[in-house]
């Protein structure tokens, strides 16, 4: 029998230790100081560049919105309203948007916004290599009036450019900056926030505090807005859950998990559409898809709906269109034009001269648990599927490649304008092989030059003709899913996959 | 000595370029496009290739090399692509997050393998029997998943530790340590299950020479016996298989700060080798392959100081 002295020591040891740590676990708790309000959230991304010219939309928004203001902004179910333009109207061929600024804004640099800068900010971003970047090239020329007037001319009409004017891409920092070069990492707008260098660590913790001179501080009811950008999913909901973020991007197959833990699940209409991208219209690999009565077949093959309930619990809008639910584009008459049919699926392949079916080549898809399905749902209609490797690293390129005639892949369909220029136009960079076909062809023209009701009419006849002639596959919207703490108010943002950080305040 | 420290170094160094240029032209085969990694999928075909360019990928591979290993001898690292942060601040500020846990469970393990080894060699019977089932079922535990279950019990249920994140020590030592706990645990397990065996058998081995017999014969109490001369003849079997689990332990932590999202270099690691982010990687395999040897020359340094038999002269 050892010592009993040197036993009660080693406990003596142990329990001091053991106390200290409990005492010192302060888990779950806020990190900032108590009194002024603080929102921390959890991004599935993490931002490389705060210059506007590099800027990219969707989960990047958050890290661009509370710097930087833009010229118009999106209300959260989608209205264009005024931000840093107080008015705007095009002439009468479109070409010219004729734009009025608000007066009294200044840069936290001091130096004030006027026409000059939004013309230094709108060729940047026109060199730039971000998500508006292209869609800028179509601005030959900014005239500058008066220091709260502007004329922006493009080269074609552009029903979308009003968008492409409230996302990042749109955002006014300071010519100065902007001159400087020095936008990458130090972000100067005129934004609701200030991004706080010292309370700040690349690819670990951006904080955003108070701009007390912002012209409308009551849109933003957080003294500071800290992001925490946490890009494994796995550890982002455990993040929300043990409440070390107030809020972040969910995954529909967690919600049950996440409304057990308390958290407030946050569901609407997501802005991609995922399906079947049939690039190979023409059939120069895969000669079955130039018939269209193929790929209706292929249409009414497909049970998006049972693809749904297994990737996403269910969460999500069924469709036969390409154009988001709450967009003007779309069209409630469209939908049952492919119900879940196969028996239809193989009378058609049969009149086209597929009665025997054929081999289809598919890259393999990046989501979990969907080979069987399309497996099986083709092959109930003759088709057999051959799935191609490729590395996950590698899919965005190995898709544009040109090798493969169809893909399952999700892409963005918010805005009409930007998703037909994303995969639906002869030049889009997601018709690899530039198909094109003489009726939405015409029908795109017709949107172009349209406004209105006319326009709205226009996008529909366009959506009728994708359909028609099926050159997609659509399953569904996913919802986007959003996790969030009780004690904070979030309302979504319409065709955005996270709220805008206008739209949180504390829960009453 | 100084003969034997000076050729570990040199031979370090050859192993540093080798592995590196390995490493260069494996990622360039890779085929991984960093510019579309950065731009995203609504980036046309003229954005990608004018990214490239600024990038200098579209240069002859070979001209590529030439340029990173000038820069690289000269300490110059570059930029992350994807981060814009310079290669060796990234590195600075995220090599003591990984070695904070490394080390952690380098410690943990010493001590818990030792106790468990030493406990199970001297006692034999039922302590040895339940030492190697332990064993076995720590080695066998996949380390991703124990991390999870110690997430949702510790973390989520019972809120003692945090779920993710990192504490600067600068900050608050407690809140450091704290947040250490559940992803050191997680990767201790299965080092431990291996290191518990290798110190048994070690001191089996050990406790059956004849010197030991003779120290107890001579009247030397139990503890000095085991603990003093036992364990130190039996300590370089352990000391290597430490160095090994270290190593190893390095490579975990990869997953294992994706898990806890914690700001490291293994986390860092992954996001730049999917993303195509060859100045990153590169970095962070050169700083590696050094700790590596200077872990491995520690090692050995303490081996010989431990036990003159092995040393060099």
């Amino acid at each position: 029998m050892r010592t009993p002295r040197a036993v009660l020591v080693a406990g003596a040891v142990a329990t001091t230790l053991a106390l200290t740590l409990a005492g010192c676990s302060g888990s779950g708790g806020g990190s900032e100081a108590s009194g002024s309000s603080t929102l921390t959230l959890a991004s599935a991304v993490d931002i490389n560049s705060f210059a506007p010219a590099d800027s990219r939309d969707a989960h990047y928004v958050q890290y661009y919105q509370p710097v930087y203001d833009t010229l118009v902004q999106i209300a959260p179910d989608g209205d264009y309203e005024p931000d840093l333009a107080t008015k705007w109207s095009y002439n009468d061929d479109g070409t010219v948007l004729h734009v009025t600024l608000r007066t009294g804004v200044e840069f936290t640099d001091g130096t004030a916004f006027d026409g000059d800068a939004v013309k230094a900010n709108l060729e940047a971003t026109r060199g730039g290599t971000g998500t508006s970047s292209a869609a800028f090239q179509n601005i030959t020329d900014i005239t500058v009036d008066s220091p709260t007037s502007v004329d922006i001319t493009l080269g074609q009409p552009d029903p979308g450019i009003i968008r492409q004017l409230a996302l990042p891409g749109g955002s006014m920092a300071s010519p100065e900056a902007i001159t400087a070069g020095t936008l990458a990492d130090t972000p100067v707008g005129t934004g609701p926030y200030v991004l706080d260098a010292s309370k700040t660590t690349k690819t670990v913790k951006y904080t955003f505090t108070r701009n007390d001179d912002y012209w409308n501080k009551k849109a933003y009811q957080y003294d500071t807005v800290v992001i925490k950008p946490i890009t494994d999913g796995t550890a982002r909901f455990n993040a929300i859950r043990s409440g070390q973020v107030d809020a972040g991007s969910g995954d529909a197959l967690n919600s049950d998990q996440a409304k057990s833990s308390g958290l407030t699940v946050t569901q609407s209409p997501g802005p991609g559409f995922q399906g079947l991208f049939l690039f190979d219209r023409e059939g120069a690999i895969a000669k079955p898809l130039a018939d269209v009565r193929v790929r209706q077949a292929m249409n009414y093959a497909i049970d998006g709906k049972s693809i749904l309930q297994t990737l996403y619990d269910g969460k999500g809008t069924v469709t036969d269109q390409t154009f988001n639910p709450k967009s003007d584009a779309y069209d409630e008459s469209l939908e049952g034009t492919y119900p879940y049919n196969p028996q239809k699926a193989k009378k058609l392949l049969a009149e086209a001269g597929y009665a025997d079916g054929f081999t289809l080549t598919i890259p393999e898809p990046v989501y979990p648990n969907l080979d069987p399905l399309l497996t099986a749902q083709f092959k109930k209609v003759g088709i057999t599927v051959k799935w191609a490797q490729v590395p996950q690293a590698t899919v965005n390129d190995e898709y544009l490649s040109g090798k493969y005639a169809v893909v399952w892949y999700q892409l963005q369909s918010s805005d009409p304008w930007q998703a037909i220029n994303f995969w639906g136009s002869k030049d889009a960079p997601w018709n690899p092989l530039h198909n094109e076909d003489p009726t939405i062809s015409a029908a795109i023209e017709k949107v172009q030059t349209t406004s209105g009701t006319e326009q709205v009419a226009a996008y529909k006849a366009l959506s009728k003709s994708y359909v028609d002639d099926a050159w997609f596959v659509p399953a569904y919207f996913p919802d986007a899913v959003y996790f969030s703490k009780s004690s904070v108010q979030v309302e979504p943002q319409a065709l955005q996959i996270v709220p805008s950080i206008a739209n949180y305040a504390p829960a009453s | 000595m100084v003969s034997f420290v000076v050729k570990r170094i040199v031979s370090g160094i050859a192993l540093v370029v080798v592995i590196a240029t390995a490493t260069f032209f494996l990622l360039r085969a890779g085929g991984t496009n960093v510019a579309r990694t950065l731009l995203g999928e609504t980036a046309t075909q003229a954005q990608i290739s004018a990214k490239l360019h600024e990038l200098g990928l579209d240069r002859n591979v070979f001209v590529q090399y030439g340029d990173w290993l000038s820069h690289a001898v000269r300490g110059d690292f570059g930029s992350s692509w994807l981060t814009s942060q310079p290669v060796m601040t990234a590195l600075v500020d995220r090599l003591p997050v990984t070695l904070s846990i490394a080390i952690g469970a380098v410690v943990l393990t010493t001590v818990v393998s030792v106790l468990l080894g030493v406990l199970a060699a001297y006692r034999r019977g039922w302590t040895d029997r339940i030492v190697q089932v332990l064993g076995i079922a720590g080695f066998a535990m996949p380390g991703v998943w124990l991390a999870l279950i110690l997430i949702l019990a510790f973390a989520i249920k019972l809120a003692w530790f945090p779920a993710t994140g990192y504490v600067q020590a600068g900050q608050s030592l407690g809140g450091w340590a704290v947040a250490l706990v559940l992803p050191v645990v997680a990767i201790a397990v299965s080092s431990v299950a291996s290191t518990a065996q290798q110190v048994r058998s070690a001191m089996l081995d050990v406790l059956q020479n004849d010197y030991v017999r003779t120290l107890r014969s001579r009247g030397l109490g139990e503890g000095s016996v085991v603990l003093k001369h036992a364990l130190r003849n039996a300590a370089p079997t352990g000391l290597t298989v430490i160095s090994l689990e270290f190593i190893s332990l390095l490579g975990s932590t990869v997953v294992i700060e994706r898990i806890f999202a914690l700001p490291g270099i293994g986390s860092m690691v992954l996001d730049a080798t999917v993303g195509g982010d060859s100045p990153q990687v590169l970095g962070v395999v050169v700083m590696m392959v050094i700790v590596v040897v200077v872990v491995n020359l520690v090692i050995d340094l303490l081996n010989g100081w431990l036990n003159p038999k092995v040393r060099v002269q």
